[in-house]
């Protein structure tokens, strides 16, 4: 059941033994990606495809973390946005959307630093 | 002409990893975002999502600086990817780096109090409210993933005293002036509040040996989620007439959403019957039927936010909905001599909407092209 939850090491049963029991056995808690009801079991993570998944998986993060395997195909050369107009949209999507609820940036800090990339068209100035 | 973005680097302008990465995942997270919602499975999504994966892939390849280096920059680059990691399908690499970063944040203080670093002329009131409001993030992202799994919180309330953010103002003079308001980051003290009661609930019901009795625990927290909604501005109380004004921030109703579907999973959990350690049967009738009730608000907000195009993709509030479900369909069992025809019909109306509803999730999720997340 909680083998798909998380695709860690080889022989990790950290994430084997299932959190908190439960006190119903019709009606279970979440866990992780799966919850049952009257012995009917659901895991979100059986209908994602492992294809899908790739470069979202655990393997590709350690991978691209510690570059570690010299034979794997080093990542894609990621671009930065070839327009002012796009990398301004997507700066102030990311403030409008995201930002005010998971607030990492400063915004301030973070549209001086897209300045940089457009020195002479400075956002909102 | 285009103006090529590369044309106006700054000369001799070397972005330091933090910097680097930082840009690389707004990017990453933009594109995945909008690859998510929006893709018709055409090539030019799933050239978007290509650009995506090389846009974080390239920016976790600068994570040994980040952590060598330790500045608070590398911090708000590192809560950039586990923001990135919170979307995913699947919660291991979010657990692991959500996890990796809180523990160098207990290691650089920042889950302390801003008065131990009164009168340190180093640390600037911007470089405070950063620290704050990374940390809470953290907590947030951290508080979801670990309650889902059933694994235990890096930190209690016990062990930060870290104020929640104070909300300094980022308007600038040449925005407009009425509607946008002074902070932009505004909503997220209510979320981390929130975050305070799940954390508080996950360590007191969903523990491998509670410290307190079940009945005096789910009263106290019951008390909390009512000062918590209390205290709740106006322009975010869902169904407020200041949430419903024209003039309030156009993003405010979506958080007023969010809120009241973040607030019913929370009473949801709370009094759930697979949790729920006591022999009163007042108490677990009871409890069913707040369950009950918080199920269908949460249903409701799901179906909303669907109307709305603004459902949001991940597993946790996936597994929020389909608790919403299981617990309906189990709470009707329960009472079957109770129901009335008339309310069983109005169930299996409203299942085959959450089956609708079931079907564009699984799609956001990156479920297989006619996959069913639910077979009846």
């Amino acid at each position: 059941m909680f083998a798909q939850l998380t695709v860690g090491f080889h022989n990790c049963d950290g994430d084997r033994y299932g959190g908190v029991l439960s006190a119903n056995s019709y009606l279970s808690h979440i866990k992780g990606t799966s919850l049952s009801v009257f012995g009917m079991e659901v895991d979100l993570a059986d209908y994602i495809s492992d294809e899908e998944d790739a470069p979202m998986s655990y393997a590709a993060m350690m991978t691209a973390i510690t570059n570690a395997c010299p034979s794997m195909t080093p990542p894609a050369k990621a671009k930065l946005p070839e327009t002012l107009a796009e990398c301004q949209n997507i700066a102030k999507t990311y403030l409008l959307v995201m930002n005010p609820w998971l607030p990492a940036l400063h915004k301030p800090d973070f549209l001086r630093l897209v300045s940089l990339y457009c020195q002479y068209f400075p956002i909102f100035l | 002409m285009p103006q090529k973005v590369n044309d106006f680097y700054q000369p001799g302008f070397q972005p330091k990893s933090a910097e680097m990465a930082t840009m690389q995942m707004v990017l990453a997270i933009i594109k995945y975002q909008n690859v998510t919602r929006n893709s018709d499975g055409s090539q030019y999504y799933r050239d978007i999502r290509e650009q995506s994966f090389a846009h974080y892939h390239y920016a976790l390849s600068h994570l040994y600086s980040l952590i060598s280096s330790r500045t608070l920059a590398d911090m708000q680059a590192m809560t950039m990817m586990c923001i990135h990691l919170r979307s995913f399908p699947r919660p291991g690499p979010a657990w692991m780096l959500t996890g990796w970063a809180m523990w160098i944040c207990v290691e650089m203080g920042i889950h302390r109090s801003s008065t131990l670093w009164a009168g340190n002329s180093k640390k600037s009131e911007v470089e405070l409210e950063i620290r704050r409001r990374i940390f809470w993030t953290l907590t947030l992202i951290h508080v979801s993933i670990s309650g889902k799994l059933g694994r235990p919180m890096m930190l209690r309330r016990e062990d930060f005293d870290v104020e929640l953010p104070q909300l300094l103002p980022d308007k600038f003079p040449s925005e407009d002036k009425g509607a946008s308001p002074e902070c932009s980051v505004w909503p997220c003290v209510q979320v981390f509040k929130l975050t305070e009661l799940f954390l508080d609930m996950y360590t007191a019901l969903y523990t491998i040996r509670p410290s307190s009795d079940y009945e005096t625990a789910v009263q106290h927290l019951e008390r909390r989620a009512d000062q918590w909604r209390e205290e709740l501005p106006p322009a975010l109380r869902f169904d407020s007439p200041d949430n419903k004004d024209p003039k309030c921030d156009a993003n405010a109703r979506v958080f007023a959403l969010w809120l009241r579907f973040w607030e019913s999973e929370y009473q949801l959990l709370m009094h759930h019957p697979a949790l729920c350690r006591t022999a009163s049967q007042d108490l677990i009738s009871a409890n069913l039927q707040k369950c009950i009730n918080a199920a269908w608000v949460i249903i409701d907000m799901f179906a909303q936010a669907r109307e709305a195009r603004i459902l949001d993709t991940t597993w946790h509030n996936a597994t929020t909905f389909i608790a919403a479900i299981f617990t309906l369909l189990f709470g009707y069992w329960d009472r079957r001599s109770q129901i009335s025809p008339s309310e069983l019909l109005d169930l299996k109306n409203r299942m085959s909407l959450c089956l609708d509803i079931l079907g564009e999730v699984g799609r956001m999720l990156g479920g297989q092209p006619g996959s069913h997340v639910l077979q009846y």
